[in-house]
């Protein structure tokens, strides 16, 4: 591991808040209005770091300490996130199952974080994350199975080198169906639209953001850079599936990588403005149909 | 050997010796747990032996029975499987010092106990299927009075009996099992059952699908794993940790053991395995979300781990089948490093809910909560095991869980259809029964420990002593060390395959692909606790400086000034999302009688989980089998003058055959 490698990380945990702010002026520009400032997400993280803190009386240890291991273990998910034909820090074979393990304890502290309040609208909120993230779950592992069966590489930066239109050719249908199944997961695991509303303002609706009502202040800052960051992992690896290999210069296969995943917040925002959110009884449906996506995709593969 | 049965006679001499203490209960329990550690530290040294070195020489003795002969030995798939024994038995018999001192009858508990752990012990170096049969039995025996510890409560007698009939319904198969192999290959030592001998493929089949019965049900593999949501809450928490970490695992013993003696497998064995294993997983999950006892929750998950054992067998065998010596060594592998891990959190679990049960006196999660003020270390410690369980890093869940996912996306790497097909199952039902296991294992650490209590509780419950704290702490650092020292035991753990899958088979292999990625899960799970420390001490600095305020307020509850703790959100309605998505695999019903007219009393309502196997199958499978056998009734009268003309004709019908020869 050289330190350019470092670079791309670097770049990740810079721009990342970024990814909000593009979201909510796309909004805002479908809406007829000004809209916030791009970098807002930034300005929040810096003022809740230095504001003081509230805890709830029933909380015990679990609440302040939760966002701490939410945060860690995104911080090392994002270490496994290749960088368009750059490879990741951290490469092994069958580095995307403990990728999807890693955000899988971020979920489950944000979690007992929620329970820890004893608040029933946390619990709710707990409740409903828990249940979508479980039908999330194979998605992700069948999608990551079928770049490994197309690419024959069983890391995730090995997969993405192989990529290029050249040699998925033919299969690239399969590989369509798979960006559409992983776009669905982004909005799914980053609470967004037709999913979950992050602007909603009913706590009976909400999911990601009713699990965090009662955390604030620097808590809350950690909380959302680490939602900042995870969206950013899910927008990489869609956006290392459609940025070909241009043979080009890293500068340049860089610029064009980052220049795909601000494009893929660009797109979750005009999802944001055009869809409604779906009935949460239909959601279950939704993940199902993501799967069953991926798994045509894998059928083809038989089939080719 | 030798130093081996010395070790299995000092733990049962500690046992006798606890009978015989019955009065002094306190001693009793002492010497017991005295002679298991030492037992085991003695029986270690030709297990490490086996392991590391270059094995210990087997015993035989001659024996005055008809067909059996004393042959004990111990090969590395035994002592691989004697490690969990050894790690859970003496720390068991330690939590047991302390959870049993309000109790009576310590002597005879501990008797059976200490007998359980030998017969365990002799069960796995048995190489003598009548001797085998005989342990096997033995360990039944003395579990079923390991369950029926309080038998005052009818509950538990209950229990005990479905345990009774669904262990003989396993020994009926083994037996068959047993006839049947010895009359193809003539002889009851393993070596001749062992040896190579053609079976045509009816009788293969069949020795498979009694193999599957006999020691399925003792393992709980899927659909025969009724008695363990029965029995795990019934027994006191040391014994259910000892029978869910270790003793259904001779189960999965015994099914590696016998394909040594089927020989060749067939593909069809491997995807039934696999099949019943990914079927079980989820089955297992889904219905632990539905449990309000935690025990019993703990006893399904126990059902799912089983059936991610199984997966990697299943995994293992389609290897042999396919001749992929790598999925053969992964799918095995991972199966064996699970049922290690298994163990010692499972273990960890128990042993942290009896602690639970023991301050509280109930299992109903939906009556507790906010245990996390009153007994913070339990609750620290129940999480590390929770954390373990739905298979996180850094803890050991996750490596085993690993090699399997490992194991299936390998083969997919053939791109042949029916490795893919193997993939693509291991894949979905392994991400879907982690996610599900997340889930489950929120609620319960969640709900128990975190919040405030649901129902006000009789005494202040608050941590226990040091006797049963000891064994959590020791199995919690073995959860963590086996998660990241999985580089240092993946050869240990290759070799333990050798006796099934043959020589040419082993990790090393794949040790080129598969001892980078542990080093790279090693690596993250150490960081994991590094960054993890670094950025708590950092808020801790920044958020409570003397500067700003830090204080203490109400949560919010939409406004509410006073909210209750009945407004909080319980087990069952955490979960229920998640079992209505599910009710067709669960037997949950629903008892509802609204409040109703002008003045409406009170309400209820209740839910009622079952087990939709038990009801849909088994429940009327014994009905028919209890009306055939009342037909017998004709010949019992209760009279002894009718008995002795059975007697009579009996023997005067055998005469008559006789003398017609």
């Amino acid at each position: 591991m050289s330190w350019m490698n470092a670079v791309p990380v670097l770049i990740g945990l810079i721009l990342s808040p970024l990814l909000f702010g593009i979201i909510n002026r796309v909004k805002a520009w479908f809406a007829g209005r000004n809209g916030s400032p791009l970098l807002q997400t930034y300005f929040d993280v810096f003022k809740l770091v230095r504001k003081g803190m509230v805890y709830g009386t029933t909380t015990s240890l679990i609440f302040q300490l939760g966002p701490a291991l939410v945060l860690t273990s995104v911080l090392l998910a994002l270490l496994m996130v290749p960088f368009g034909t750059m490879a990741a820090p951290l490469s092994f074979k069958g580095d995307f199952i403990l990728l999807a393990y890693l955000l899988g304890v971020s979920r489950f502290f944000t979690v007992l974080s929620a329970l820890d309040t004893g608040s029933s609208f946390e619990g709710m909120g707990a409740s409903r994350e828990v249940q979508f993230a479980a039908l999330g779950e194979p998605t992700f592992m069948l999608g990551a199975l079928l770049m490994a069966i197309y690419t024959g590489e069983m890391s995730l930066s090995g997969m993405v080198r192989e990529i290029h239109f050249e040699a998925v050719g033919g299969q690239s249908a399969a590989v369509a169906l798979l960006v559409a199944a992983w776009m669905m997961l982004l909005l799914t695991e980053n609470s967004r639209i037709p999913v979950d509303d992050p602007n909603t303002h009913l706590e009976l609706t909400m999911i990601h953001e009713v699990m965090v009502l009662d955390t604030g202040g620097p808590l809350l800052g950690m909380v959302t850079y680490a939602s900042g960051i995870k969206l950013w992992i899910f927008s990489a690896l869609i956006a290392n599936l459609l940025v070909p290999n241009l043979h080009a210069g890293a500068v340049t296969q860089g610029a064009v990588f980052v220049a795909a995943v601000l494009l893929i917040a660009v797109v979750v925002g005009v999802v944001e403005s055009i869809m409604g959110r779906v009935r949460m009884r239909q959601i279950p449906k939704v993940l199902v149909g993501a799967t069953a996506l991926v798994a045509t995709g894998l059928i083809m593969t038989l089939a080719g | 050997m030798w130093t081996f049965l010395i070790g299995c006679s000092v733990i049962e001499l500690g046992g006798l010796f606890a009978l015989l203490l019955l009065k002094r209960e306190k001693a009793a329990r002492l010497i017991a747990t005295l002679f298991t550690v030492a037992g085991c530290a003695v029986v270690a040294v030709p297990v490490f032996q086996t392991l590391f070195g270059d094995g210990t020489a087997p015993v035989q003795l001659p024996w005055h029975l008809p067909l059996g002969e004393f042959h004990m030995g111990m090969d590395v798939l035994s002592a691989f499987f004697t490690l969990p024994v050894l790690i859970l038995a003496p720390l068991s018999s330690i939590y047991g010092v302390g959870y049993l001192k309000k109790h009576k009858g310590s002597g005879a508990h501990y008797f059976f106990l200490n007998t359980l752990v030998t017969a365990m012990l002799l069960l796995l170096c048995a190489k003598n299927a009548i001797l085998f049969l005989m342990v096997w039995e033995i360990m039944a025996i003395s579990s079923f009075f390991l369950v029926t510890f309080d038998d005052h409560l009818q509950s538990v007698r209950a229990a005990g009996w479905t345990y009774m009939i669904a262990t003989h319904v396993g020994m009926m198969a083994l037996l068959a099992f047993f006839a049947v192999l010895s009359h193809q290959k003539g002889g009851f030592d393993f070596a001749a059952l062992t040896a190579d001998g053609e079976l045509s493929p009816g009788v293969s089949s069949l020795l498979f699908v009694l193999a599957l019965v006999g020691f399925g049900s003792k393992a709980g593999i899927f659909p025969l794993h009724i008695w363990l949501p029965e029995a795990h809450p019934a027994a006191p928490s040391h014994v259910s940790a000892l029978m869910s970490g270790v003793m259904i695992k001779m189960g999965i013993y015994g099914l590696m053991r016998s394909l040594t003696f089927i020989g060749e497998v067939h593909a069809s064995f491997g995807w039934s395995v696999l099949a019943l294993g990914g079927l079980g997983g989820v089955v297992g999950i889904v219905s632990s979300l539905a449990q309000h006892d935690i025990k019993r929750m703990l006893a399904y998950s126990s059902v799912e781990n089983i059936g991610i054992v199984c997966m990697g067998l299943g995994a293992g065998m389609l290897g042999m089948a396919f001749q992929n010596p790598a999925l053969v060594a992964l799918g095995f592998g991972g199966a064996l490093l699970h049922v290690l891990n298994h163990s010692v959190f499972k273990g960890l679990l128990f042993l942290c809910a009896g602690a639970v049960v023991h301050e509280t006196g109930t299992k109903e999660m939906n009556h507790l909560g906010g245990l996390m003020k009153k007994m913070p270390f339990i609750a620290a410690f129940f999480i590390v095991g929770a954390v373990a369980a739905s298979a996180l890093p850094p803890f050991n869940g996750f490596v085993s869980e690993f090699l399997i996912y490992f194991a299936g996306v390998q083969s997919a790497m053939t791109k042949d259809v029916s490795s893919i097909v193997l993939a693509a199952a291991v894949l979905t039902s392994l991400a879907l029964i982690g996610g599900l296991a997340a889930a489950s294992f929120t609620r319960v650490a969640g709900m128990v420990f975190l919040g405030e209590p649901r129902v006000p509780l009789k005494q202040v419950p608050k941590d226990p002593g040091w006797a049963m704290k000891m064994p959590i702490v020791f199995l919690a650092l073995m959860a963590l060390a086996l998660g990241v020292a999985s580089p240092l035991l993946i050869q240990t753990v290759a070799d333990a395959q050798l006796p099934v899958t043959g020589a040419d088979a082993t990790l090393r292999v794949v040790a080129g692909d598969i001892v980078p990625s542990l080093n790279g899960i090693s690596l993250v799970g150490v960081a994991v606790i590094v960054i993890f420390a670094i950025i708590a001490v950092l808020y801790r600095l920044i958020a409570h400086r003397k500067s700003v305020a830090l204080t203490r307020g109400p949560v919010w509850d939409c406004g509410y000034a006073k909210p209750s703790v009945r407004m909080q959100y319980t087990p069952s309605s955490f979960s229920a999302p998640l079992n209505q998505m599910f009710q067709p695999l669960l037997g949950t019903r629903t008892a509802l009688s609204r409040p109703s007219g002008y003045f409406p009393k009170s309400g209820a309502f209740e839910t009622i989980v079952s087990d939709r196997v038990k009801d849909m199958f088994y429940a009327p499978l014994f009905r028919l089998v209890a009306r055939v056998l009342l037909l017998f009734r004709i010949l019992q009268h209760g009279h002894v003058h009718i008995y002795v003309i059975y007697v009579a004709a009996t023997l005067i019908t055998l005469l008559l055959v006789t003398a017609g020869n």
